[in-house]
């Protein structure tokens, strides 16, 4: 089983999906020659060519819109966006078209197709190059928003995501692009969209988070086991929608405690959205109030400063002993 | 006052290398011909550009554009008896309306915006579904089986991306269609459409860009709109092939458009046509233009009347008679009273149309979700709900 | 048949509109599109055509009247039946009738009094528990922060009330302090040991017990390798002592609490304010290491000497908690009863010892592995300057002794003044996390 990094686990999901199904296209800025400012998409015109592998004009609301124009004519287009900032530029094109075409058109024209977009802080990048703003597309009704923790979990997903019969915003954790590698095995996978993953089972506190920030959290799993006498129970939501509520209720019904860690700001964050549910279906359960480690609501600060907004192990750590007392 | 006229002949001082006066329909050169009229305000036909239609053809036309007017009337008068939704009536624009439709096939997409319908008849919207449309019904919405037309979005350009994009799925498929997209002239300042403009050049897309310039974004005059006086200007900007049309003259659309069709099914890529034309109406029927332009200039376009020019040219070849014209009318009215009257059997509001074809299989919160609402109308003892 | 017209939304989301122009009067034949009058909303002037064509029976308007959205304007007698769009569906009857719905609303169905006052504090959990149980969670007392009922709390309610008696038990109360600490001024006892004598006169030779060696050779590591500096302070616990007094009720008259577990409250809070006083110097003295766990040793004087057991993990225990465990450790101590591992793991120290035998200042000796001990002295009645008033305080002693190669006088003076400060203001240690 090879052991590849998150970016050559999507390039292969990519290449797969591409090699099962004509209909599927990649699209987006610097795609096609340059194969990505990342190299996810690196190889794919010398084997697809210019017909399914091609970049489009510096214009993110040209590249939405006409990929879901594509997706109508029954393609399946994989549109990139280079970074999740830029894709402010599409806003228009995602809330008008993206997320409501099946419904404006009454189930006639699905709009099937992935938006791909690296979203994310710590690579110490220039402004605009590090929001995570999936609490927005989450609000949006239509659209589906997936964001991996790993290479396994990002091939399997990106596939699934392809497969899709709706159109899914899927976020990259750029800091984990080349930060480890995993075993991803040949054949091709599938993840459910819409299901969450327990990672680590545990009984006294329920922890959570996605993508990015998984890291820090199984960091300070680590140090929580070895030495503070806490066995948590973490879950990977891996799709931030739909959300699996079940999973999470279920964990949370069993420990009656829970930290979420996102990057994105505090205010009305998918962590409030995640305490929101289980306020409706875990009330009876809490034994002590849920508690939220995430980025402030500023702007992503530029990166000679980047670290103290973003969640790490310490806060995390903190932040489950906290609510570890309260009884 | 806007400068919506339109030269009587086209400009011999053009920009890309002169006119083409006298060249048949066919061989019109969009790329060349500035300005296009071929029926003038009294009806006279410019002979060297009349087009080759049959006569029962130009009857067909004609009777779009009188059906236009009648449901056009008619929906503003339900409207004004509380049984119509806010709509925006296109009295005025009938000809450019039934003209950019007209060489569609059925194999080719249409994609309108929302002051349409008169080119959502023509491509087989049936009137009681364009009436539960306007007044509020999610049936309204959905394109009818057999016809490859998008619903109109109502942010103004948004969707003209998205019928590039299906011209750009044409060439992936290799089919040899045309997408035709309208939008109006306050359309050309978004941002979306000109991405789409050059997006369409950069791929070939088959697609043509009609403009509806009616001189009015609501209350806001082609001046404050635009930094050029002819909206045309902006197509050879992005590499588009471009011509300003008479929007008022019926064979004009019909020509131009044919030969931009033409092009795009030859692999030549988009073509972007500006109509001028007048809306002599309101912008919606939530609006008052007496608030922003005068009487006199909405009298002065009376003139230029597409119906009455047309009329007169039907007459002068001996093909429509003053009976003809009120048969046809009398007849298109009762087709938009019978489309009422379906209408009135059909307009059911049914609340499980909210919770539908948000995806192709509703996700575990909103089946929640949906579950709680119907839950909740069945304890108030409120009927059940259909399905 | 008879049929009513009234003002429809001419708008979007207009409300009334003022009648500039009535162009039919009662009797007038008219038939389906004829102009009837003229409305001027604010946003358009616009014409109303007839939805009918029929007899006008009645004018309800006049010239230059406001009519209301929804208002009749106009009667018909039309013949045959009106046409109009389908009798409404659920969703709008359900819209036409909200308004009775909410006003029966107001009637008094609800059943559920609000309590009268401010509810005693508990997690849902918690109160899911005490249901379960049948217990009335206002009859049972909390022992966490702020009074909160804790699982134990209901356990604990559950256990006493076998069978179905209303829950009466409340939280189990804090054993009292030990009643007669060990008396540190003995009566005279002669040593054990090999009587001898040295070149000045007689002696008693008495080997070192191991514990006492081993204290031995801790306080002279300590004091030979750290350079130490005591700083002597004190707090005005007049308001916690008043508290503390407080904590009996006529229900549980016995129970006590003592200063202690609010030391160790307060001084678990300075140390998460101020990480170096947790910390401790590794064995290379080149890196300092900032312990994110609250570890705190309890000095207590046993018959075999001074030990230090270790209360883990004090920043999750809540104040009673903190008594529990004191009391605990201390017991357990003075009886050997302890592990030796019990004494090991310590961030930090605090000794109550002096206070036993109501020492004032002293001038504690830093454990080993530790940047920092505190001894609490014997709290007493002094005259105290208050506002330019010699009052009565209830004044605590403090001697603290750091680490001086590690910390500076100014940091030091800032850890105490949040210790103190929270003893001052027992608000902020109960309320604050």
């Amino acid at each position: 089983m090879p052991q590849l990094t998150m970016v050559e686990a999507l390039n292969l999901a990519l290449y797969q999906s591409m090699d099962a199904d004509d209909r599927v296209c990649v699209m987006g800025q610097d795609v096609a020659i340059n194969g990505g400012v990342f190299r996810v998409t690196k190889g794919l015109l010398d084997k697809y060519g210019e017909r399914r592998v091609f970049d489009t004009p510096l214009a993110e609301c040209g590249i939405i819109g006409t990929a879901v124009g594509m997706s109508v004519y029954g393609v399946r287009p994989v549109a990139e966006i280079q970074f999740s900032g830029f894709a402010m530029q599409a806003f228009d094109q995602i809330e008008q078209n993206v997320a409501r075409l099946r419904n404006r058109s009454r189930n006639k024209y699905p709009v099937s197709m992935v938006i791909r977009t690296p979203y994310g802080g710590g690579i110490r990048a220039v402004e605009h190059h590090s929001e995570s703003r999936e609490a927005y597309w989450a609000h949006t009704p239509g659209l589906k928003v997936v964001i991996p923790s790993g290479p396994r979990n990002a091939r399997a997903l990106l596939q699934a995501a392809i497969d899709d019969p709706d159109p899914v915003i899927f976020y990259e954790p750029k800091s984990v692009y080349r930060a480890f590698r995993e075993d991803v095995p040949d054949e091709s996978e599938r993840m459910e969209i819409g299901k969450a993953q327990v990672v680590r089972p545990g009984d006294d506190i329920t922890m959570i988070a996605y993508g990015a920030m998984m890291r820090p959290l199984l960091e300070a799993v680590d140090d929580l086991v070895d030495m503070h006498d806490v066995n948590p129970e973490v879950i990977d939501l891996l799709s931030i929608a739909p959300m699996d509520t079940e999973s999470l209720v279920e964990s949370v019904r069993k420990t009656g405690r829970c930290v979420i860690v996102h990057e994105g700001p505090k205010t009305c964050g998918i962590a409030a959205e995640i305490i929101a549910r289980l306020n409706e279906h875990a009330f009876e359960h809490l034994i002590a109030p849920i508690r939220r480690v995430t980025g402030f609501d500023v702007h992503f600060p530029y990166f000679q400063v980047e670290q103290h907004y973003l969640p790490d192990g310490d806060s995390i750590i903190e932040a489950v002993n906290a609510t570890m007392a309260f009884d | 006052m806007p400068s919506q006229t339109i030269d009587s002949t086209p400009d011999a001082t053009s920009d890309a290398g002169g006119s083409r006066q006298g060249a048949s329909v066919s061989e019109i050169n969009l790329g060349v011909v500035k300005d296009l009229r071929i029926l003038n305000e009294d009806g006279q036909v410019n002979a060297d550009l009349e087009p080759n239609i049959a006569d029962d053809e130009l009857l067909r036309l004609y009777r779009g554009m009188v059906l236009t007017r009648k449901l056009d009337v008619r929906m503003l008068n339900m409207q004004r008896q509380g049984q119509m939704g806010t709509f925006a009536p296109g009295l005025g624009q009938e000809a450019t309306q039934i003209g950019q439709v007209y060489p569609l096939t059925s194999k080719d997409w249409f994609s309108p915006s929302y002051r349409s319908f008169g080119a959502q008849m023509w491509r087989g919207w049936p009137i009681d579904q364009l009436m539960l449309l306007w007044d509020g019904y999610f049936e309204g919405f959905a394109p009818p089986a057999d016809v490859n037309d998008m619903p109109f979005s109502i942010v103004i350009g948004s969707h003209v991306p998205v019928a590039v994009g299906i011209a750009m799925g044409m060439n992936y498929q290799q089919d040899k269609n045309v997408v035709m997209v309208n939008f109006g002239d306050g359309a050309l300042s978004e941002g979306a459409v000109a991405e789409a403009l050059n997006f369409a050049a950069v791929y070939k897309a088959p697609v043509v860009f009609i403009c509806e310039n009616n001189g009015y974004a609501i209350s806001t005059p082609i001046e404050k709109q635009s930094g050029v006086d002819h909206l045309v200007r902006r197509g050879p900007g992005f590499g588009v092939p471009s011509v300003r049309v008479d929007g008022n003259d019926i064979l004009a659309m019909v020509s131009a458009c044919s030969v931009a069709c033409e092009q795009a099914r030859r692999g030549e890529g988009p073509t972007f046509i500006e109509a001028v034309t007048y809306r002599m109406s309101v912008h919606t029927t939530a609006d008052d233009p007496k608030v922003y332009r005068d009487d006199a200039e909405q009298t002065a376009w009376e003139q230029k009347d597409p119906i009455r020019r047309f009329e007169l040219y039907l007459k002068s070849r001996g093909v429509l008679t003053d009976d003809d014209i009120t048969r046809i009318g009398d007849e298109c009215e009762q087709e938009v009273l019978a489309g009422r009257e379906s209408f009135r059997e059909r307009s059911t509001a049914n609340p499980h149309e909210i919770f539908a074809y948000m995806f192709e299989s509703m996700p575990p919160e909103l089946r929640e979700q949906q579950a709680e609402y119907f839950e909740r109308l069945a304890r108030k003892g409120l009927s059940e709900p259909n399905q | 048949m008879a049929a009513e017209f009234k003002l429809p939304d001419l708008g979007e989301g207009v409300t009334e509109g003022q009648v500039m122009r009535l162009m039919v009067k009662p009797g007038d034949a008219v038939v389906e599109d004829q102009p009837l009058m003229e409305v001027e909303t604010d946003k358009a002037a616009v014409e109303i055509p007839s939805p009918y064509t029929g007899t006008v029976s009645a004018v309800l308007v006049e010239e230059k009247q406001v009519v209301n959205v929804g208002d009749v304007m106009l009667a018909f007698d039309v013949a045959g039946a009106p046409k109009a769009k389908k009798s409404a569906t659920s969703a709008s009857t359900a819209a036409r009738t909200r308004k009775a719905s909410s006003s029966s609303r107001g009637n008094g169905t609800t059943t559920t009094a609000a309590p009268a006052g401010r509810r005693k504090p508990a997690s849902p959990y918690v109160r899911k528990m005490a249901r379960q149980h049948g217990l009335d969670l206002e009859s049972i007392n909390g022992s966490g922060p702020g009074g909160r009922i804790t699982r134990a709390d209901v356990e604990a309610a559950a256990s006493g009330s076998a069978g179905h008696a209303p829950a009466m038990v409340a939280a189990p109360a804090i054993p009292a302090a030990p009643s007669a600490p060990p008396a540190l001024i003995t009566p005279y006892e002669e040593p054990d040991g090999e009587r001898s004598s040295d070149q000045y006169g007689p002696v008693i030779r008495q080997p070192l017990s191991q514990a006492r060696r081993t204290i031995a050779r801790v306080m002279t590591e300590s004091i030979t390798t750290i350079p130490h500096v005591t700083d002597c302070e004190d707090a005005d616990i007049t308001q916690l002592e008043a508290l503390r007094k407080g904590y009996p009720t006529d229900d549980h008259p016995q129970r006590k609490i003592s200063t202690l577990p609010f030391v160790i409250r307060a001084v678990v809070r300075a140390l998460q304010r101020y990480p170096i006083f947790n910390a401790s110097l590794d064995e290379t003295g080149e890196t300092v290491v900032y312990r994110k766990y609250y570890n705190i040793a309890i000095g207590v004087q046993t018959p075999r000497g001074l030990v230090a057991p270790v209360i883990r993990h004090a920043d999750r225990l809540s104040i009673v908690q903190l008594a529990h465990a004191t009391n605990d450790i201390t017991q357990r101590s003075r009886t050997g009863q302890f592990d030796i591992n019990e004494t090991r793991g310590g961030t930090y120290t605090i000794s109550n010892a002096g206070a036993m035998g109501g020492s004032r200042y002293s001038t504690p000796i830093i454990t080993p592995g530790q940047l920092a001990v505190l001894a609490v002295g014997k709290s007493r009645w002094q005259p105290w300057v208050v506002d330019g008033e010699i009052v009565p305080r209830f004044i605590m002693p403090f001697s603290h002794s750091m680490d001086h190669r590690l910390i500076d006088g100014a940091v030091e003076i800032a850890f105490m003044r949040h210790v103190i400060g929270d003893l001052e203001h027992p608000a902020r240690l109960l309320l604050e996390s």
